[in-house]
């Protein structure tokens, strides 16, 4: 599947888990993507316009379906993340990368 | 000069100028008249590197006359996706020319127009490893804004505005290398550099019918290459056949100290003798072809080329890990940092499809622990997926099952039924090669992905080149 095919899937499916969460919250609390929506403006310093709040919700809605996946999958605790630390800094100066 | 001369491959021309009956020069000069007029009209050049190429060109005939031929590469013109620091010529990463976030410090100031443009002062290694193989840099290519990664909708989410598909230019090229596979495929440049997070690399050698490469990750050095994403990022060869990605992997391949993934990897080595009898072993991937009786088609053409040579092969089922979510996952929340300026100043708003626009944003509110879930399936995914290499030598499958879409549609609309197996592939580092395996019916380029372990680019490549020794889809010629 390409990256942008399984996005699609993603904003097509009925967002089970993203549905479950907002079934046990009480009417007056925010959706899941409005908190995260909150969160950018937040991070971000500043007010969205109506468009990108638009778009954004959507793509946080998809992305919480993406991490609702994720946390099903069961992992052994303190099963490691696939980096290694290096404490050798690497050659050259300090560019881009 | 003949037009046939632009579609050779690296290893003709080598060959003629070995002979003799051909120059550096001479190449080149009509490489960038191509570019001028064909390269520019299908929007698939940012920056012509005229005096620079003529000046190596010249080098490179001064040197074999001299009798010092460098490598295979030597006075071989090539164009790289504009994303590759190149010390004095601009680089635009797909933005419009002033507004490389990179350059918005006070080491660029304001004044004259070619002040404002992006220049770095060093070269990035694979451009330095190439100049020192005498290669011959002609153009630096179009892109994908930010190689696409906040997600887009949209052809036109490039600087040079949508890339034309040279098998037809109300098609797109694809993305987001979508400059170098517009280039080869039209005999533009002997060969390009692409790179390729999720599907940047094949699927534009895919839809302009050309051969692409993506080595494993870790396999050539990215410093001084735009980061979308550290631990998903590769650079890899597109080209007009396999024999040519083995002679510039060649090039590219080896450690870097400036890039830590590279430096323990193996040699690259690629004798192509060494392969013609060895029995490989083909796993197929499950391939949904409803929708896709061309691919169908093709895939089988494809498949009996490898029976007849008495292959083995079995089908294959992936293991059952997240595969792609686990990298989307990882892209965005890489992505969200590499590009954390941009997407914290006014200048995001700049970016030419809203989706980018969102997508990035949605990656601060990603969490950390979200995104280690995601590493730490990644680590348990590649011991399944390497178990597969036991079973098999490589993997097979149509590199998509749909030819180039429209230029002018929104791709959520027309991205539907193309198949594709880039997640688990790139979460997991694998090297894969994209071959021209047939036409659609209205005749657009589909390709055949052959997938290998990690540091296996010789076997893949191997197999790509003994598919190519029988068939000639790869000598096909778009109607430019």
């Amino acid at each position: 599947m390409t990256r942008r095919e399984f996005t699609q899937l993603l904003l097509s499916l009925p967002l089970v888990s993203f549905a479950a969460q907002e079934a046990r919250q009480e009417p007056s609390e925010p959706s899941p993507e409005s908190a995260w929506l909150t969160i950018v403006q937040t991070v971000r310093g500043e007010s969205l316009d109506e468009e990108t709040r638009r778009r954004l919700s959507n793509a946080l809605k998809a992305q919480n379906e993406l991490l609702a996946r994720l946390r099903q999958f069961k992992l052994p605790e303190g099963s490691e993340p696939a980096f290694v630390f290096q404490p050798v800094p690497r050659g050259g100066k300090e560019v881009s990368r | 000069m003949s037009d046939d001369l632009l579609f050779q491959t690296v290893s003709e021309q080598a060959r003629q100028m070995r002979a003799g009956k051909l120059s550096s020069v001479e190449l080149t000069r009509t490489y960038l008249d191509a570019l001028k007029t064909r390269g520019m009209a299908l929007n698939a050049v940012v920056t012509l590197t005229e005096s620079l190429a003529l000046q190596q060109a010249e080098q490179a005939d001064r040197e074999r006359k001299a009798g010092r031929v460098r490598s295979p590469l030597h006075g071989i013109p090539y164009g790289v996706k504009d994303l590759f620091a190149t010390r004095g010529i601009p680089t635009t990463w797909g933005l419009p020319v002033h507004r490389n976030p990179e350059f918005s410090s006070p080491e660029y100031p304001s004044g004259s127009e070619k002040k404002m443009l992006p220049v770095f002062d060093y070269d990035a290694t694979v451009i330095t490893r190439l100049r020192e193989a005498g290669a011959v840099l002609v153009a630096k290519l179009a892109m994908i804004e930010l190689a696409g990664g906040g997600g887009y909708e949209y052809a036109h989410a490039s600087a040079t505005g949508p890339c034309r598909n040279p098998w037809n230019p109300s098609r797109w090229a694809g993305g987001s290398s979508s400059g170098s596979g517009a280039a080869v495929a039209a005999g533009t440049v002997s060969f390009a550099l692409g790179t390729e997070t999720w599907g940047s690399i094949t699927v534009p050698a895919a839809f302009c019918g050309i051969t692409g490469l993506r080595p494993t990750y870790g396999r050539v050095s990215r410093y001084g290459a735009m980061a979308l994403s550290w631990t998903m990022d590769k650079i890899g060869p597109m080209a007009r056949s396999a024999e040519d990605c083995a002679l510039v992997l060649q090039v590219l391949a080896g450690a870097d100290p400036n890039d830590l993934s590279t430096v323990n990897q193996p040699p690259f080595r690629y004798r192509f003798s060494q392969w013609r009898h060895y029995p490989f072993r083909l796993g197929l991937l499950p391939t949904d072809f409803s929708h896709a009786p061309d691919a169908q088609k093709a895939f089988e053409d494809a498949l009996q080329v490898f029976r007849k040579r008495g292959y083995r092969m079995q089908e294959v089922k992936l293991p059952d890990y997240p595969f792609n979510a686990a990298a989307e996952v990882i892209i965005t929340a890489e992505g969200a940092s590499a590009f954390e300026n941009l997407i914290r100043s006014q200048q995001l708003y700049e970016l030419r499809d809203p989706a980018q626009v969102s997508g990035l944003l949605a990656g601060l509110a990603l969490p950390a622990v979200d995104y280690l879930r995601a590493m730490r399936i990644r680590h348990a995914a590649i011991r399944a997926v390497a178990a597969i290499f036991e079973q098999v030598d490589v993997l097979i499958a149509p590199t998509l099952l749909q030819g180039a879409l429209p230029i002018d549609k929104n791709f959520n609309e027309t991205w539907v039924h193309m198949g594709g197996n880039g997640g688990f592939a790139n979460l997991a580092g694998l090297p894969s090669v994209s071959v021209p395996m047939g036409f659609t019916a209205d005749r657009l380029p589909l390709g055949l992905e052959i997938i290998g372990a990690p540091y296996e680019e010789a076997k893949i490549l191997a197999l790509a080149q003994l598919f190519q020794s029988e068939t000639d889809w790869h000598r096909h010629r778009p109607p430019v």
